[in-house]
Parts: structure tokens; C-alpha cells; sequence
């Protein structure tokens, strides 16, 4: 079976590092990279009958903005690397998502890029702090 | 620019407001009061049974419910657990994920109904048909289940995608749509035209004026009267809140509504049982009050048949079963299955009716069996408040900032079904958008100006404009919903359709 690394990706510039820091892990164990972005979403929202008639519109709209500004970056420099990578764009809470797809895709190791330390994460934890508590497999934390 | 110029007759408006002061109130009702009156004889034509008086849209709606009822096998029972299950995403596939939730749809279409009828209308409904009405408004809201079902499954059914991206349906496409396939082409063109006008002019009553008048009584009686004659001034003020957000397209006021109605509806609920919980002494007695005056009509014109037109009527006007208005709010969901927006949608009248309407009820019920002569003469929201009243004396605030909410959620939601009506008609274009809007900005103002016993008179007129088309609509697209349902049942049984959350 092909090792498998999971890669969040939100464009910033903790991602870009822990991307190329992955890009390294996964050549040198010759694994395959997923590179993931989460749209934050809930079913649990509420609506305008407005954006109700909008929404079908509007989610193409965030898979078509995150795959160009987010994705398609990301699979260029692999490309380029070398390093095998799929691409996946998911709606949903950020955490339940990374963990789900680590248990769909066996993934082995996430790597994922640390944001600065706001006060807001600090107060509520970032994403990286929750996945590190609660994903089933290693959390490498690229500073 | 447009904007700048709408703006200015509304300031215009203002102005001439204040040139009648007080007397504008008056001046309003004495023009619209009498031609509310002939315009209710005409539309709202009322058949004499044994001394009662029948309204032919009541009998037609729930003729309605009852045929759709026995139609789809009580599917108001068989589907009610699916429809749990699917508003709590048991079935929701993750690959749909950002897609419209069953939650959302759900939740939009209940905040558009859950308005002025749950807390004023429930008052109305006991004081004219006694106690009695209750038990006939909770049949009428569990019949109207299947109503709902039929229509909303539909509304998905036949959705429009507009060039812009968006989404319409509602009963003006089924109508059209659904009546070319079956080969009626022309009278599903008709149709659908009759309800485009139908929803366009009805969302001015039931979803406007009656909502705008009765945020005002509330806002008045617990101001202690300092508003008495100014309701002009707090029309304006509404209207001007409504048109920044239809006209304006300041999303933001509506969203903030969007997120608090829900909650200030189990709020509401929670302080209704609060207050059932401290009669709990007249209780019984009021719930046998409900039972016995459902089939005696003691005391009321046209005895328990009275009672049972009145529970009907109230709770047809609140829950919209058959109206067609929570078909258009489905519509927008995205799903290979129709017949799931059915299922969801029956728990519409469920929560509205059912649920909150029963609440209400019975918080006035049991204050009358404390007290016969609780509210003195108020009616309508005022009574409300005033049993809430006498068990937590600040709850009259709360009700207030709750009423404006329901009132105003349900007034976004109704301009909106309003102006799919006239966007059908004359076409999407922002102009002939702009302008409904304004018009529907200035009926807001209007329903403070006015009394609600004429108020009340042209909603329910309107409504029946409404229900003609859809409802006759749906006798003729019932057998494609049955094929639907048949279809998804055996998928549902045969496993093919499966639960992803366990």
C-alpha cells in the first residue's frame, strides 16, 4: 500500500512552509502528498431565502476561488518536485474533516503549518492545537 | 442613484406624514376600512351552514388537506421519523457538503411562517371561536402536513435556474411545468400566472400588513399607550428598517434576524410552558375546555361548526399549507430526491401549529379558566401578552422584541415569495425587482396605520387568491408526487438509499 501525507492548505505562509517540508518527508519515503482545503460550513446555519436561492451558485464559487488561489499553487510545486499529490476540497468544520479524511484515505502523518499566536487562538486554540488532540494519527506542527 | 431617488419619496412620505400628525392614523383607516369590507365580501365569500358562516377558502383548503391526506397514506405520519431523521442529516451525503442543508431549508421556512399568527392569531382564534378552536386548528395544522408535502416536493421538483445562478421554484413553475407534462401546457401556463399575481398582491397581507399591525399593537400596549396614534411613525420606522434591507441590499439587519428568530421561538416556547407550568392548577380544566368546546360550541355564533371554521381558518393562515409560500423557500435546495424536501417540510405545520400555536393556546386558555376576564378587552397579540403577563409581569417586553422580530423575519421572507411572484411576471430585471419592493416598503407602513379587524379581512381575501390556483394545481400534479414517493420508498426499503451518520 502507498504511504499517504495529509497537507492542509490555506494559502498562508505557515502552509507554504509546511509544504515544502512535507514535500521532503514525502520524497524521501516516497509517499503520496493530499493536499486538503476546508471551506468552513455548516448544515446548521441560518439563512435568507435570498442566500438560500444563492447557495448552489455561491459553493461553486468557493471550490472554484479555493482551487485556484490554494490548490493549484500547491500542485504546481509538486509537479515540479516531482512528489505525487491529489487535490481535495471539502465543506465543513475544519477538524471533523482532517480527521475524517485521515480515517477515509489512511493517512499516515498530517503536516500542517503554524499561524501566529492571536489572542484568539490562544483564547479558543487554533486548528492546529484541536487537530493535535484529537487526530488518530502523527501532527507534525511546521513552525 | 435609483436608490437616492426611492429614498426621497420615502422621506417625501415622511414629511407628509407630518403634516396629518395623529390624525393620519384615522384618516388611513376611514379610507381603507370600507373598501377592505367590499373587497373581503367579494373574494372572501362566506357559505351559511346551520347558522355558521363558511368561508369557501377555508372549506377549499381543507378539503384540500383532507384528499392529500388520504392521497399519500398519511404520509403526515408515516413520513414524520424519515423527516426527523433527514433534517438531522442522517441520509445527507458528504459529498454534498455546502450544498443547502435540510436544517437550512427547514429552518428559512419555518422562520418566514412562525409570525404574528403563533402569538396574535392564536388570540384571535379563542376569542372568537372559544376554546373549541384549538382542538380544530391542531387537526387543521396536522392535515395541512400532507399539504405541504405535496407542494414542497414539487417546488424542488420543478426549480428554475436563473442566468444569474440563482435558484426559483415554487408553485408558479410546477404550475407551468408540471402541467406541460402532463398536457395542459395552457392551463398550466394559467395557473401559474393567476398564482404569480395571487402571491405578488397576498404577500402585502398575510406576510405585511398583518404583521407590521400587530408588531405595533404590542409595541404599544407595552409602552402603556404613548404610541396610541402614532402608528404612522412606527410604520415608517419599519418600513424603513424593511426597505435598507430589500431595497438597500443591507443583508446584514436580515441575517442577524435570520439567526435570532429560531431562538427567540424557543424562548418563547420555554417562557409559554413557564407560564402553563405556574396555572398549572386551571389546566385541566382548560384542556377539557378545548375538547368540549371543539364539539359544543358553547357560547359561540354558529356553535362548535363556528369554532371549528375559526380553528381552521387560524391555523390555515399561519402554518400556509397550501399557499404555496414555503414551496418557493424549498426550492432552493439541491437534491436528486424531491420527495425528501416533502418529507421535511410536513414538520413545518407540525412545529407552527402543532407545537407553538398549542402553546399559545393554551397559555391563554388557562389564564381564562383563572380568570374569565384576564385581558379586559384586548384581543389579538395585546390578550396574549396579557395572560403572559400575569404570571411574569416583564415578559410583555420580551413579547414585544419578539413580535417585531417574528413580524419583521416574516416580512423579509414574504417580500421575497412576493417578488418571485412578480419577478415570474414581469421578468428579473433589477428595475421591475426595485419597484416591488417599494411598493411592499410602503404596505409595511400602511398595516400600523390601520385597525386589524379590516386587516385581517383583505389578508384572508388575498390568501384565497393565492390557494385557488395552487391548490387545484396539486390535484393535478398529485399522482407525479405519489410516483415520486413510491419510488423513493422503494429505494428507501431496498436499502439503495442509506443512512451515512449511523
Amino acid at each position: 500500500m502507498e504511504k499517504k501525507f495529509l497537507l492542509p492548505v490555506d494559502g498562508s505562509e505557515g502552509s507554504k512552509r509546511a509544504l515544502a517540508f512535507a514535500m521532503d518527508r514525502a520524497k524521501a519515503n516516497s509517499a503520496q502528498l493530499i493536499a486538503i482545503h476546508v471551506i468552513e460550513w455548516s448544515p446548521y446555519s441560518f439563512y435568507t431565502p435570498d442566500e438560500l436561492s444563492e447557495r448552489e451558485t455561491k459553493r461553486e464559487g468557493e471550490i472554484k476561488k479555493a482551487t485556484d488561489q490554494f490548490l493549484s499553487p500547491v500542485a504546481t510545486e509538486c509537479e515540479q518536485a516531482g512528489v505525487e499529490c491529489i487535490m481535495l476540497i471539502k465543506h465543513g468544520n475544519s477538524v471533523d474533516v482532517i480527521n475524517k479524511t485521515v480515517s477515509e484515505y489512511n493517512v499516515l502523518q498530517v503536516f500542517m503549518g503554524r499561524r501566529g499566536a492571536s489572542a484568539h487562538h490562544i483564547l479558543f486554540g487554533s486548528l492546529a492545537s484541536k487537530l493535535v488532540q484529537t487526530c488518530a494519527v502523527p501532527v507534525t506542527i511546521v513552525p | 442613484m435609483v436608490l437616492k431617488r426611492w429614498f426621497v419619496s420615502l422621506m417625501l412620505l415622511v414629511v407628509a406624514a407630518n403634516a396629518y400628525a395623529a390624525g393620519i392614523d384615522e384618516t388611513i383607516n376611514n379610507i381603507t376600512a370600507p373598501l377592505a369590507e367590499v373587497f373581503g365580501k367579494i373574494v372572501f365569500f362566506k357559505i351559511p351552514i346551520f347558522g355558521a358562516q363558511l368561508p369557501v377558502v377555508v372549506l377549499w383548503l381543507i378539503i384540500g388537506a383532507v384528499f392529500f391526506t388520504f392521497y399519500t397514506g398519511f404520509v403526515n405520519v408515516r413520513g414524520f421519523k424519515h423527516a426527523i431523521a433527514l433534517v438531522r442529516g442522517d441520509y445527507a451525503d458528504p459529498n454534498d457538503a455546502g450544498e443547502v442543508s435540510h436544517f437550512q431549508a427547514l429552518a428559512t421556512a419555518v422562520s418566514g411562517t412562525v409570525g404574528i399568527g403563533n402569538i396574535g392569531g392564536v388570540a384571535v382564534a379563542v376569542t372568537v371561536g372559544g376554546p373549541g378552536a384549538t382542538f380544530w386548528m391542531i387537526l387543521a395544522g396536522f392535515l395541512g402536513m400532507s399539504t405541504k408535502f405535496v407542494e414542497c416536493t414539487l417546488g424542488v421538483k420543478y426549480r428554475t435556474k436563473n442566468p444569474d445562478g440563482s435558484v426559483s421554484g415554487g408553485p408558479m413553475f410546477y404550475l407551468k411545468k408540471g402541467f406541460t407534462e402532463i398536457g395542459m401546457p395552457n392551463l398550466g401556463k394559467w395557473l401559474g400566472g393567476f398564482f404569480a399575481i395571487g402571491i405578488a398582491l397576498g404577500a402585502m397581507g398575510i406576510g405585511n400588513m398583518f404583521q407590521s399591525n400587530q408588531a405595533y399593537v404590542q409595541l404599544n400596549y407595552v409602552t402603556g399607550g404613548m404610541l396610541d396614534g402614532l402608528g404612522w411613525l412606527v410604520g415608517l420606522v419599519l418600513a424603513l428598517v424593511v426597505f435598507l434591507v430589500i431595497v438597500g441590499g443591507i443583508q446584514s439587519i436580515a441575517k442577524v434576524t435570520e439567526k435570532i428568530v429560531p431562538f427567540m421561538a424557543v424562548f418563547y416556547c420555554v417562557f409559554a410552558i413557564i407560564v402553563i407550568a405556574m396555572n398549572g392548577a386551571y389546566l385541566p380544566e382548560a384542556i377539557a375546555n378545548i375538547f368540549s368546546g371543539a364539539f359544543t360550541g358553547e357560547g359561540i355564533a354558529g356553535g362548535a361548526l363556528g369554532a371549528m371554521i375559526i380553528g381552521f381558518q387560524r391555523a390555515v393562515f399561519s402554518n400556509e399549507a397550501g399557499i404555496g409560500s414555503a414551496s418557493i423557500a424549498h426550492a432552493a435546495v439541491k437534491t436528486k430526491q424531491p420527495v425528501t424536501e416533502g418529507f421535511v417540510s410536513l414538520l413545518e405545520p407540525f412545529i407552527d401549529t402543532i407545537v407553538i400555536c398549542t402553546i399559545t393556546a393554551l397559555v391563554i386558555g388557562t389564564s381564562q379558566v383563572a380568570n374569565p376576564d384576564f385581558a379586559g378587552d384586548a384581543t389579538g397579540v395585546a390578550m396574549t401578552s396579557a395572560a403572559f403577563e400575569r404570571q411574569i409581569s416583564w415578559f410583555p417586553y420580551v413579547l414585544a422584541v419578539a413580535a417585531m422580530m417574528f413580524a419583521f423575519s416574516t416580512m423579509i421572507s414574504w417580500s421575497y415569495y412576493g417578488l418571485k411572484g412578480w419577478s415570474y411576471l414581469f421578468g428579473e430585471s433589477n428595475s421591475s425587482k426595485k419597484t416591488y419592493n417599494v411598493i411592499f416598503c410602503v404596505f409595511v407602513a400602511l398595516g400600523c396605520m390601520v385597525q386589524l379587524g379590516p386587516i385581517l379581512d383583505i389578508s384572508d381575501a388575498m390568501v384565497f387568491l393565492i390557494c385557488v390556483p395552487n391548490i387545484l394545481g396539486l390535484y393535478f400534479l398529485a399522482p407525479v408526487v405519489k410516483k415520486e414517493l413510491k419510488a423513493y420508498m422503494a429505494l428507501l426499503d431496498s436499502g439503495e438509499i442509506k443512512k451515512y451518520k449511523q
